[in-house]
């Protein structure tokens, strides 16, 4: 115990001593405060605007959460990947002479602290736009901090450390929870189609005596109304009910046998979520719900030598990846394309922009491409890969070949980003493939400006301050190119101005890969 | 003592461990060897308790579990993993709190001189290159002044001063009384150290020798000649 406290603290005070020496830190807070301020404004606004502020409302809102909160902590506790628990915690705490109850004790703090942090943005909205009294506040600040936190740790030592309820038990735990959340969701939505849809709707759906009275969560949502509302029978009897239950669950996993039996799924799931870290950062494609990739038979004929045999060996690799260069990208693209259609079909958007549909695709991937970071690609590992920097080739050429794979993914993308949309809007052939060739050079401009923020400068305000780098980059980039699109579009027609904007994009991005080819020049560079 | 008793591991359908026993006695040097994948890895990760297993593992006569067993328990994973955010110094000072050892600072200071970590002081884990971070490994297990000591693959990434090092340790141990498993693959490092040479293959053991029995044979040797490897074959 003393020396998890020890751990603890010190691992705190290194990291805010290591944050304050960065400049990134001061960055970074900047954006945060800007945000949650502009957040804060608007959401003050949309709630008094839309004379959302009531106790009844946000007693509605606490209700949902609390419904989504309890089943989906025990669905992810009993598939013991609640926690995650770190190779340096294998390594010197499960071999501590610590019980094992307390090391999931520990490891659960950030997730009291969320609790924590939870209570206080209720006090601040519900003071600030509920019109909720202060003694109301802090009475369900406690209630929320010490009862909410204690059901989380006894979830946790029951789901973790329980070495009597067998697998198959903790197999089909998380689907009845899957089921219970179908219910409730189904049951709600049924009442919302039947009804005038509205948020007092859903009010009355949590206020049923039959929700409040539903095992621990309803339990839950009843001692809510209890505090914000006043007291009737259901209410009463419901917090009384979570109360006793709470304590009760308590004393169980205090009582509980737990000689550390799960620290071998927390060695696993330790494993796989750092092999899983290890992969996104090598940008190993996947689909998210297939659990492992295993990896097929394929070959490659190598045509050409030297920097070419990069992109043959990436060829190779992608074959043998069951879902060759597709990843969670293609579905979000794939997602994405659907939604402009379906958004441009039922707010008929034809008529609605006239000759400026044109503009509605490219308008949306330009901001996800410029806004996103993008994913992690196979050509960032070539970079860890010294036989990179012995090919007897130009730098150029291996940024081409060792990025050639990428555009080809960006087309397969491009294509379904726009297709759906174009389709709708009654894009022409010449201004579809026109809006693809833009995505795929829209990408190239993300891809060779990050490596250029990456020669640039380096790792010296981390990650976030790379990407700031690589907007202002890009941002110039598209800003350039969109005069040269206006100017083309005035002069000769849409169609040309549009050309003359991916010319312009192409040109520029060229020159950044030409900057960024130095990164394939040294190993150094990358350091 | 490190008493072993009817380990068996499963996992899944895969017998990895197969009613594996052994015993290395109080102050002795027990060496696990065996040929990749023959469950060695196994054994020491269910002796240091991340395994769920069936059968019996006592340290000191108490059960593996135990909080009273893993007091005296001092462990070397294969790949060590540091905490990012410590200092190889919090990581000693985090041991001794964690085991409550009566560790000294003089005793720390000469720790960290034998394995030429002592201007590394104030190096955070995530800085240390890989042969540190066995050095620290290594300094963490000592430092909790165990009786059982449990070293998995310790030479691996070390320099040959720290071999030499690590060696004297282990001889130094012994004398102290303390009890010592090694599981390597590096049978040329071990061939001074060894009491007991625990052989295994495919899950199971294979072949169990005693020193004074053996009349100081070569390690190597005894090796080979029941796997039927090396100059064997």
């Amino acid at each position: 115990m003393r020396g998890l406290i020890y751990l603890y603290r010190r691992t705190v005070i290194n990291n805010i001593k290591r944050a304050l020496k960065r400049p990134v830190t001061y960055i970074w807070l900047v954006f945060v405060a800007g945000y949650l301020l502009l957040m804060g404004v608007g959401f003050g606004t949309m709630i008094e605007e839309g004379n959302f502020g009531t106790p009844e409302n946000i007693v509605a809102a606490l209700s949902i959460i609390i419904f989504a909160m309890i089943p989906g902590n025990i669905i992810s506790y009993s598939k013991r990947k609640g926690l995650l628990f770190r190779p340096s915690e294998v390594h010197f705490v499960f071999s501590a002479p610590v019980s094992p109850k307390i090391v999931l004790m520990f490891e659960g703090v950030k997730s009291f602290i969320g609790n924590f942090v939870i209570g206080i943005l209720i006090v601040v909205f519900g003071g600030l736009w509920f019109h909720i009294s202060a003694w109301q506040l802090v009475v369900y600040f406690l209630f929320f901090v010490v009862f909410e936190s204690i059901l989380e740790a006894a979830i946790i030592i029951f789901c973790f450390g329980n070495e009597y309820f067998g697998e198959k038990f903790f197999k089909r735990l998380p689907v009845v929870m899957y089921l219970f959340m179908a219910v409730v969701a189904g049951t709600a939505l049924y009442k919302l189609m039947n009804g005038e849809p509205s948020f007092a709707l859903i009010s009355d759906y949590f206020a049923m005596p039959v929700i409040q009275l539903v095992p621990i969560v309803g339990w839950n949502v009843a001692a809510t109304r209890l505090v914000f509302l006043g007291p009737d029978t259901f209410n009463v009897i419901g917090t009384a009910l979570y109360i006793v239950s709470v304590m009760g669950m308590f004393l169980f996993a205090w009582k509980m046998k737990c000689t550390g039996e799960y620290y071998e799924d927390a060695m696993k799931f330790a494993d796989d979520y750092q092999k899983m870290r290890e992969n996104q950062k090598k940008g190993v494609a996947s689909i998210p719900w297939k659990k492992k990739n295993k990896l097929r038979a394929a070959s490659v004929e190598y045509k050409g030598a030297y920097a070419k045999a990069i992109y043959f060996r990436q060829m190779l690799e992608y074959k043998k990846n069951p879902t060759f260069i597709f990843g969670w990208n293609t579905l979000l693209c794939f997602g994405l394309g659907a939604a402009i259609a379906v958004i441009s079909y039922f707010n008929d958007a034809v008529s609605e922009f006239g000759a400026g549909k044109i503009f509605i695709v490219p308008a949306v991937v330009s901001y996800v491409v410029f806004v996103f970071s993008g994913y992690a690609t196979k050509w960032s590992k070539e970079l860890d890969n010294p036989y990179t920097y012995l090919i007897p080739d130009s730098p150029l050429k291996k940024v081409w070949y060792a990025t050639k794979i990428e555009h080809m993914r960006a087309f397969v993308d491009g294509i379904l980003v726009t297709l759906p949309g174009a389709v709708v809007l009654g894009l022409s052939p010449a201004m579809t493939i026109l809006t693809v060739l833009l995505y795929v050079c829209l990408n190239a401009n993300k891809l060779y400006y990050n490596m250029l923020a990456d020669v640039l400068i380096g790792n010296l305000f981390g990650n976030v301050g790379r990407s700031l780098v690589r907007m202002l980059f890009q941002g110039f980039a598209i800003g350039i190119a969109a005069v040269a699109a206006v100017a083309g579009g005035l002069l000769v027609g849409l169609e040309v101005g549009f050309f003359l904007m991916i010319l312009v994009m192409g040109i520029l991005t060229f020159a950044g890969a030409t900057v960024a080819s130095l990164s394939f020049n040294r190993m150094e560079v990358m350091e | 003592m490190l008493e072993i008793q009817e380990l068996t591991k499963k996992y899944g359908k895969y017998l990895a461990v197969d009613h594996v026993s052994f015993t290395v006695p109080t102050g002795q040097v027990g060496i696990l060897l065996g040929p990749n994948g023959a469950g060695k890895s196994t054994i020491i990760k269910s002796i240091a308790g991340l395994l769920r297993y069936q059968g019996g593992v006592g340290i000191e006569h108490m059960p593996a579990r135990s909080l009273e067993a893993k007091r005296v328990f001092g462990y070397v994973p294969e790949v060590p993993s540091m905490f990012d955010a410590l200092t190889v110094r919090e990581h000693i000072e985090y041991v001794r709190r964690a085991y409550d050892s009566p560790i000294t600072e003089e005793e720390i200071g000469q720790m960290f001189q034998r394995f030429e970590l002592d201007d590394k002081q104030d190096k955070l884990g995530r800085e240390l290159s890989k042969g540190m971070m066995q050095k620290v490994s290594i300094c963490c297990a000592l430092a909790i002044k165990p009786k059982v000591i449990l070293l998995d693959e310790p030479m691996v990434g070390l320099d040959p001063a720290a071999i030499k090092e690590l060696k004297e340790v282990v001889l130094e141990l012994k004398k102290q009384g303390v009890t010592v498993l090694i599981s390597t693959h590096m049978l040329e490092m071990v061939k001074d150290l060894w009491d007991f040479v625990f052989i295994m293959q495919k899950g199971k053991i294979i072949g169990t020798f005693d020193r004074q029995q053996q009349k100081d044979a070569d390690i190597e040797e005894l090796f080979f000649q029941i796997t039927g490897g090396g100059d064997a074959q």
